[in-house]
This record gives C-alpha cells, sequence and structure tokens, in this order.
C-alpha cells in the first residue's frame, strides 16, 4: 500500500462514523455551495499540494474531520478543515479555534508544553479566553498538575500502534476542573485531548507522523 | 455568583495573572441556591399565588404562561432590569368576567425591587417591594413587602404583608394608618378611561393582610410549593362563580431537561390549574463565538513593491483586494496608497460586530497590499457617511494574531478617529442597483380583543444609489393571509387620527407601499452626521425629514434634532388625506454605561401634542436589546382615552444571536399595551443615531474580543 494511500484509509477509519469532514455539521450548506468566507479553492490547493494532516475528533460530539496545514506563524500552525472551521496549534497543543460556535478564542500554553514534552512533573498556570456570549472575554484561569502517568499505547495508522508516554494535565478552577492528556514520543506531543469549553467536550488532535 | 465571578476576572484585565488566580480562589457561592427561584401564577418570582423576596439572575427573562379550569388564563413576561430591580409585563384573560357577560383582555404591568440581598450564609432574609398592576385595569391590583429565606440547598420560605388584591383575605387595617388616615381606605377603580395611570393614591392602602409560603426542592427536577394566600379572589367569586373554599394553594413542578418548568396546582381548594414558563438570558447566544468561517490569516503581504502600485491602484490591482473583502462581507469602496500607508474606504455588509468587521478587513490587507504597506488605514463608511477611521500596523497584526490578550491589546493600539473631514479616497461610485425579495410578519400582539393579529406575506425591496450618499429606497409588499383586518376597534379618539386608524390600514388588500424614499446622507463637520428623507416616509405618513446628529467622539452623550413635514397617507396608501402636520424632536442620548442607555426626546408629535419621551434601554454586549419607553404630552389622559398615555416595551435582537450566522440583520417588536393618538411620533428609517452607534461604541472598545473572531 503507498503511503499516500494509506494515509488517506487512516483517515477515513479515525474518522469513521463522524457526519462529515467538516466540524461544523453543516451539510446541507455544502450542498448549497460554499458560503461566503470559506473558500474551497484554498483547500483544493492544499489538497493537491498534500499539505500535512491533522486528525480531529470531538469525541462527545461524534463528529470528526481531517484538517489540512494551511500556514504557521510564529510557531502556530493553522488547520483547516473543508468547512473552513480552524484550529490553531503550538507545540502540539491547541491555542486557538475559529468556526466552533464556542470557540477558544486564545491560551496560554506557558511552561506546559515544554514540562509535557519532556515527560516531566510540574505545575502551572494556564489562561484561557472564550467568548462570554456579550463579545467579551471571558477569562479563565486554572492552576494545572501536569503528571506523566507512564507508557501507552496509540493508533496512528491503520495497523501501526507507537508507544508513546501518556502525560496527564489536570486543571482546577472554582467553576469547573477540566483534565487534558498528552501523548509525547520523542520531546513531542504526537496527540492530545484537551477540553476548553463544555459545549465542544473533549477535542482530540493526533498529528500524524 | 457565577457572574460576579466573570466580572472580577474581567475586571482584572490584562498580564495580572496573579490578580486572576487570587480572583479563582475566591469562595464559590451556591451557583444553583435562588439563582431560579420558582415562579407563581402571576409570573413573578413566588409560590403558587403569592410572591417571594427572590430574583432572577441579573438580565434574564422569564416567560411563563398558565391556565386555570375557571378559565383564566395569563402569560407573564419577566425582565430582570437590574440585579435587583424587576420588570413585569403580563397579559390575562378571565371569560365572562366583565359585567355585561364580555370575557376581559387584560395587559398589566408590576415592578418589584429587591430592597435587601439574601445572606445565603447567614441570617439575613431577602426583602423585597412589590407593586403589582400598578398602571393597567387595577384588577390584580397589589401591593406587598415579603421577607425570603433560604433553608439549606432545598428549602425556601416567606412572609409578607400585602395590600389590594394582596390584602382581601383575613385583612387587618392598615398597620401604615398609624402615620395617616389617609392609608385607611383604598380607592375603587373608576373605570376604563383611567386604565393606565400610575394607581399613586392607591398604593399601600386599604385593609393590609399577612402571606406565607414555603417550597421544597424534592429532587432536581421537582418541587412541591405551599402557601397560605391573602387573597380572597374577591372578584373572581363575585363575577365568575369562583369558590373560595381555603386559603391554602399547593403546586407541584416538574422541570425539563431544556429548563422548562410545567406545574400544576390547587388553587383554593376547588380550582385545578396548569403552568409553564422558560427562563431566556440575552447574554446567552446560539454560538457566542459565531458560526461563520475562520478569518484569513494575517499574511505578510506580497513581494510586490508598494511604489509599483501607485497612489491610486489601478483596477487590475484593486480587483484582488476587492474580491477577498467582499468574501468577508465587506465592500470596498477606494484605495490610496502613499507611501507606507494605505488608506481604504469600506462599507460593512456583514458583521454585527465592527470591530469584527474592521479586524477582517485588517487582515485581508496584511494578505493583499505588497509587504511594504505597513500602516493600514481603515476607514468605514455607513450610508455613504465616512464614520470612523481605525488605524493599525502591519507589525501589530503580525505580534497581537495569536497573543492571549491579542484582542484588548490591539485595541490599545488602534489609532481610532471620526473620518468626517479626513481626504476621502473613494473612488467615484458606480450606480448600484439591489432588490431583495422576502416573506414578511406583522404582528399585533395583546391588542385589547385579541392577544395575536398577524399578517404574512412577501415584500420586494429595492434600492438604487446613483451618487454618494443618495439612496432611493422603496419596497412593495403583498399579504398573503392574515387577520389584521379583523380588528373592528373603530378609533373613537378625539385627537387627529394619526395611528389609531391602524386597522383600516389594515383592510387594504392589494399590494402595499411601506415606504419608498429618497434620502442623502452627510457628514457636514467633524462629529456631526446629516440626513435628509424624501417621500413615503412610513405606512401612514409621507413627507420630507431632516436630521442633524453631533455626537462627539469618545463621548458618552449625542443630541440630535430632526424636523419634519408630514402628509397622512390614504388608507389604501396611494393617496394621502387632508391631515399634514410640522412635527419634530430635539433628542438627548447618554449612556450611562454598564448596558444602560437613554433617551429623551423633546418636540411636537404627529397629532400636534408636544411633549416628552423618556426611553431607557439595557443594551446587552452581543446587541440584544430590552426597553422601555413613556411619553407625556400636553394632551389630557382624557383626551388620550384608554391607557391615558403612550407607553410600551421593546425588544430588539440581532439575528446572530439566533442563528450564529453573520449578518447586520436585526428583529424586534415594540409591545404597547394600546396604540392611541397621543405622543405618536413619526416612524421615519435611519435615524442617525441608530445608524452610527455601534461604530461609535466600538469606538468606545464594545464588542472587540471579536477584533479575532
Amino acid at each position: 500500500m503507498s503511503g499516500r494511500l494509506r494515509l488517506v484509509s487512516l483517515v477515513a477509519l479515525l474518522t469513521l462514523g463522524a457526519c462529515g469532514s467538516d466540524l461544523s455539521g453543516k451539510a446541507l450548506q455544502r450542498i448549497a455551495g460554499a458560503p461566503p468566507g470559506v473558500d474551497p479553492p484554498e483547500m483544493q490547493r492544499l489538497t493537491a499540494a498534500d499539505a500535512p494532516i491533522l486528525i480531529v475528533r470531538l469525541l462527545d460530539r461524534g463528529q470528526a474531520s481531517s484538517l489540512r496545514k494551511a500556514g504557521q506563524r510564529d510557531g502556530v500552525i493553522s488547520w483547516r478543515a473543508l468547512d473552513n472551521v480552524r484550529l490553531y496549534t503550538r507545540d502540539g497543543m491547541i491555542v486557538a479555534t475559529r468556526g466552533l460556535s464556542f470557540d477558544l478564542m486564545t491560551s496560554d500554553t506557558g511552561d506546559a508544553a515544554s514540562l509535557i514534552a519532556s515527560g516531566r512533573d510540574g505545575q502551572v498556570v494556564r489562561v484561557l479566553r472564550l467568548m462570554d456570549g456579550e463579545d467579551r472575554l471571558e477569562i479563565r484561569s486554572y492552576f494545572c498538575d501536569i503528571i506523566p502517568v507512564g507508557p501507552e499505547q496509540i493508533r496512528t495508522g491503520e495497523r501501526e500502534r507507537t508507544m508513546t508516554l501518556r502525560v496527564d494535565e489536570t486543571c482546577s478552577n472554582p467553576r469547573g476542573d477540566i483534565s487534558n492528556r498528552y501523548w509525547v514520543l520523542g520531546g513531542r506531543i504526537l496527540q492530545a485531548e484537551q477540553t476548553f469549553s463544555p459545549e465542544i467536550g473533549r477535542v482530540q488532535i493526533l498529528l500524524l507522523p | 455568583m457565577a457572574r460576579l465571578e466573570r466580572t472580577l476576572f474581567r475586571m482584572a484585565g490584562v498580564g495580572a495573572l496573579a490578580t486572576f488566580c487570587h480572583g479563582a480562589g475566591l469562595p464559590a457561592l451556591a451557583e444553583d441556591a435562588g439563582a431560579q427561584p420558582g415562579l407563581s401564577f402571576y409570573g413573578v418570582p413566588g409560590y403558587v399565588d403569592m410572591p417571594s423576596a427572590f430574583v432572577l439572575p441579573d438580565g434574564t427573562f422569564a416567560f411563563s404562561g398558565n391556565a386555570t379550569v375557571g378559565d383564566v388564563r395569563r402569560g407573564t413576561m419577566v425582565f430582570q432590569i437590574t440585579p435587583r430591580l424587576t420588570g413585569v409585563f403580563r397579559y390575562s384573560y378571565l371569560k365572562d368576567f366583565l359585567s355585561n357577560g364580555d370575557s376581559l383582555y387584560d395587559r398589566s404591568f408590576d415592578l418589584r425591587y429587591q430592597a435587601i440581598s439574601e445572606d445565603i450564609g447567614g441570617w439575613r432574609p431577602a426583602v423585597a417591594i412589590g407593586l403589582q398592576d400598578f398602571g393597567g385595569t387595577g384588577i390584580f391590583g397589589a401591593e406587598y413587602v415579603v421577607a425570603s429565606k433560604h433553608f439549606g440547598r432545598a428549602v425556601t420560605a416567606s412572609a409578607g404583608i400585602g395590600w389590594g388584591r394582596f390584602g382581601s383575605y383575613n385583612g387587618f387595617t392598615n398597620p401604615l394608618s398609624i402615620f395617616s388616615d389617609k392609608f385607611k381606605d383604598r380607592p375603587g377603580f373608576s373605570g376604563i378611561e383611567d386604565t393606565g395611570q400610575i394607581g399613586f393614591d392607591r398604593f399601600f392602602r386599604g385593609d393590609a393582610a399577612v402571606f406565607l409560603g414555603v417550597d421544597w426542592q424534592a429532587t432536581d427536577r421537582l418541587r412541591l410549593s405551599l402557601e397560605y394566600s391573602s387573597d380572597a379572589m374577591t372578584e373572581e367569586v363575585a363575577r365568575m362563580g369562583f369558590e373560595h373554599r381555603t386559603p391554602i394553594n399547593v403546586e407541584l413542578e416538574y422541570t425539563f431537561r431544556n429548563g422548562g418548568r410545567l406545574g400544576f396546582a390547587v388553587l383554593n381548594g376547588s380550582t385545578a390549574a396548569l403552568s409553564y414558563s422558560i427562563t431566556l438570558d440575552p447574554g446567552r447566544p446560539a454560538a457566542p463565538s459565531g458560526r461563520e468561517p475562520a478569518p484569513p490569516p494575517v499574511m505578510t503581504g506580497s513581494a510586490e513593491a508598494a511604489a509599483s502600485w501607485g497612489l491610486v491602484p489601478d483596477q487590475g490591482r484593486r480587483a484582488g483586494l476587492e474580491a477577498a473583502l467582499k468574501d468577508q462581507g465587506i465592500a470596498l469602496d477606494g484605495l490610496h496608497l502613499d507611501g507606507n500607508t494605505a488608506t481604504v474606504a469600506v462599507t460593512n455588509l456583514r458583521w454585527s460586530a465592527s470591530a469584527q468587521f474592521w479586524g477582517r478587513t485588517a487582515r485581508v490587507l496584511s494578505a493583499e497590499l505588497p509587504a511594504g504597506v505597513t500602516t493600514f488605514r481603515i476607514r468605514s463608511h455607513i450610508r455613504g457617511m465616512p464614520v470612523k477611521e481605525v488605524v493599525l500596523t502591519r507589525q501589530d497584526l503580525e505580534e497581537l494574531e495569536y497573543a492571549p490578550d491579542g484582542a484588548w491589546q490591539a485595541y490599545v493600539r488602534a489609532d481610532i478617529q471620526d473620518a468626517a473631514g479626513l481626504p476621502d479616497p473613494r473612488l467615484a461610485p458606480e450606480s448600484a442597483l439591489d432588490f431583495k425579495l422576502r416573506p414578511y410578519l406583522d404582528p399585533a400582539l395583546f391588542d385589547p380583543d385579541n392577544p395575536l393579529r398577524l399578517d404574512v406575506g412577501a415584500e420586494l425591496r429595492g434600492e438604487w444609489s446613483p451618487l454618494r450618499g443618495f439612496y432611493v429606497t422603496g419596497a412593495i409588499k403583498q399579504k398573503v393571509f392574515g387577520n389584521l383586518d379583523q380588528s373592528t376597534r373603530l378609533s373613537d379618539s378625539v385627537l387627529p387620527h394619526v395611528r389609531s386608524d391602524a386597522p383600516l390600514y389594515a383592510k387594504h388588500s392589494g399590494p402595499s407601499i411601506p415606504y419608498l424614499t429618497a434620502e442623502y446622507f452627510m457628514r457636514p463637520a467633524p462629529d456631526v452626521y446629516g440626513r435628509l428623507s424624501f417621500g413615503l416616509l412610513e405606512p401612514m405618513f409621507g413627507g420630507v425629514s431632516g436630521e442633524v446628529l453631533w455626537a462627539p467622539q469618545g463621548k458618552r452623550y449625542a443630541l440630535g434634532l430632526e424636523l419634519n413635514y408630514a402628509v397622512q397617507r390614504d388608507f389604501d396608501g396611494y393617496g394621502f388625506q387632508d391631515y399634514n402636520i410640522a412635527t419634530g424632536h430635539l433628542s438627548g442620548y447618554l449612556d450611562f454605561g454598564g448596558g444602560f442607555k437613554g433617551q429623551v426626546d423633546v418636540g411636537r408629535f404627529l397629532a400636534g401634542d408636544w411633549g416628552t419621551t423618556v426611553t431607557m434601554t439595557r443594551r446587552f454586549g452581543n446587541g440584544f436589546e430590552v426597553g422601555a419607553f413613556f411619553t407625556i404630552t400636553n394632551v389630557s389622559f382624557e383626551d388620550f382615552g384608554e391607557g391615558s398615555f403612550d407607553k410600551g416595551i421593546t425588544i430588539s435582537l440581532p439575528l446572530t444571536w439566533v442563528t450564529g450566522q453573520p449578518t447586520k440583520d436585526r428583529g424586534g417588536y415594540t409591545i404597547r399595551p394600546i396604540q392611541r393618538d397621543g405622543g405618536a411620533r413619526l416612524s421615519v428609517r435611519n435615524r442617525l443615531y441608530g445608524l452610527v452607534r455601534d461604530e461609535a461604541d466600538a469606538a468606545n472598545g464594545d464588542r472587540w474580543a471579536r477584533f479575532w473572531r
């Protein structure tokens, strides 16, 4: 099986059961033609250029999609879905989303990324900013404990399993705790499972190697 | 408490990490305790018929409806105006209530104030004072003072003293009569003509009585309420055959997963009743961050030399920028390059939040213009008027796109000024013609005979703009079905029938022209906006209207003057009647902060009456507006007729709030207990304050969380 074909089937497998390859689930709109701002030619260009793929699963919504790397600036990679919903990652962690209705506007990865990637434990402060419904930023700050749990296998291909180090991040705030998980390989976050808004639930991203 | 906490976080602002963390350590009070109090059958926080002293969460609505076996039906809208002040509008139907055997459709208003807030952990109860039905027919008229307390998480209890209706069972001599004998007697209700007058001479007068209430949240879903009611239901017993067997009322309430609450009650041991209520928080739209696609990324720009673009770039170079902006719902009106500075004239066609419109414009400019262009002067226009200039640099955009506090930083670094009088980068406009066909709904809610009248049809709107700032706009609409024409209330007004002939207008069934106008908008001087309108201004009047608005940049106030000459249109809309009038207002606008806005209009109204309209509006950050107004003119309450003076409630919301899709469109409705001829104002489209306010607020920092959205 060629690398390309394997990738396609992996994407199909990982996004199986989801309602489409977009994240907003606006299937009807796709049929009716792209709404403004979606810029389908960009996605065609990225696909043609075989831009790197990020597998995104909204675990609590039962949605999944494969996003293409659309750009990179200042250490932040921008990934776009077919419907131009975007995720932004820094050091393998989600730092922002756009188009999910309950977006993470910004987030400080701070010292967390280096602790996680190096598999050390520690305590960090994390600050998330979300829209509060009145077009102001709601700032949520958390104390987070970062604890390496141990080796864990994750699926990175149809038959491929990769042995990684799982690192848990448990964050507390009087309004509710969140827990994130990361799977680290060779000092790099390969897969992450983060929560930032209760409406969206857990978001899992896997950087295809 | 959650709200307070959020506010604290917001106030803590930027870069104050330690403060956030400290804030995060504040004790979290029980969020549910008292946050969603039970609602009484009058729709206000309370038990079955009796009120409690609790409040709804600040800024939320509660809508409730109930029906009793004896054919009393009520719909209530409650709005928590401030954390302590509650406003209530209620529409009631009482079958065969009137002495001539007719049923009564009644509109009533309450105001409640929580004078003392509850100390959840300690002993201090909440205490509230309420004026029920203070200005309607007075049929539900009652005043009360009530104290309420939580006992643990599941139980609340209240004790209160009531007057009027709530002082009618087991009443005793008014304790207030120690101050004055005036308090001993409550003047009766003198007739329909007095409706709408505030019953100052009745408040807290006559016998008083004590009421008690207790409820128990048995499970997450079930609540049981029990009360000792001080309402003897005197009128219902006398007029509707109601039986008052016991002062005890009980209710069982079930809360659905969606938050709706269904209640079943037994009233006074004789009558069963059902109720349903929902709450709505205008601060929680369907999609807080919107469903629109991601914005285009900030880019470093094209490799072309800025100089090669020239001062006024040619059509070929403009085309890419124009297409990219258009895809973002932004019209490009002009582009001018001077060294490393680009000045672009743009018009917002899509975004409810001006900051988002500016942000997306800046992103597109960063990608489409040569890298050597480092300063973007974004000149925004509304109806052809230059409004604001927002200056951003390429460096700021690049630094802040992913910065944690990028929204605030972008606002601080943006240089925003009034765009009037600056050199105009716009090209000669192309004559633009635009048509839109859409369905329309014309409701008439809560009229005195029918709670809901509605026309449904189609409307074709066309607009032609041959010159900058000049618009010829018209609409033609055709009703498909509806019952607005079935209103049989012919006007008995002694004033010129400037509004009360609405049913006659509604009887016209052919195509109608709600408006057909030529408008001209201008910026005669800095901080000054102007408008001239001519033609069929609104469904009932045509004529000419001129307005000047002085809205100084960065200030909380504005002043406007509007002068009109209006001629009344025929009922079929094709000609004019004999009635004409010079009318106009001096208007003052003040932003009190915290979302509260006031407006005062002083002048001459359509019926020739002179007077003042006072409007208070609470505007939520997302654009949702709830307001109330009243107009007092030199027309006597008697000449005004039913309702005594003009007043009402307005609700207006961006459609984005409902759908999450980006659009500038809004929907809304004004509820008036009754529309009469006194205090009626010409309904001109495109009044200036409403046109430019969003950008003015954005220039003061509103909604900048959307700059990077």
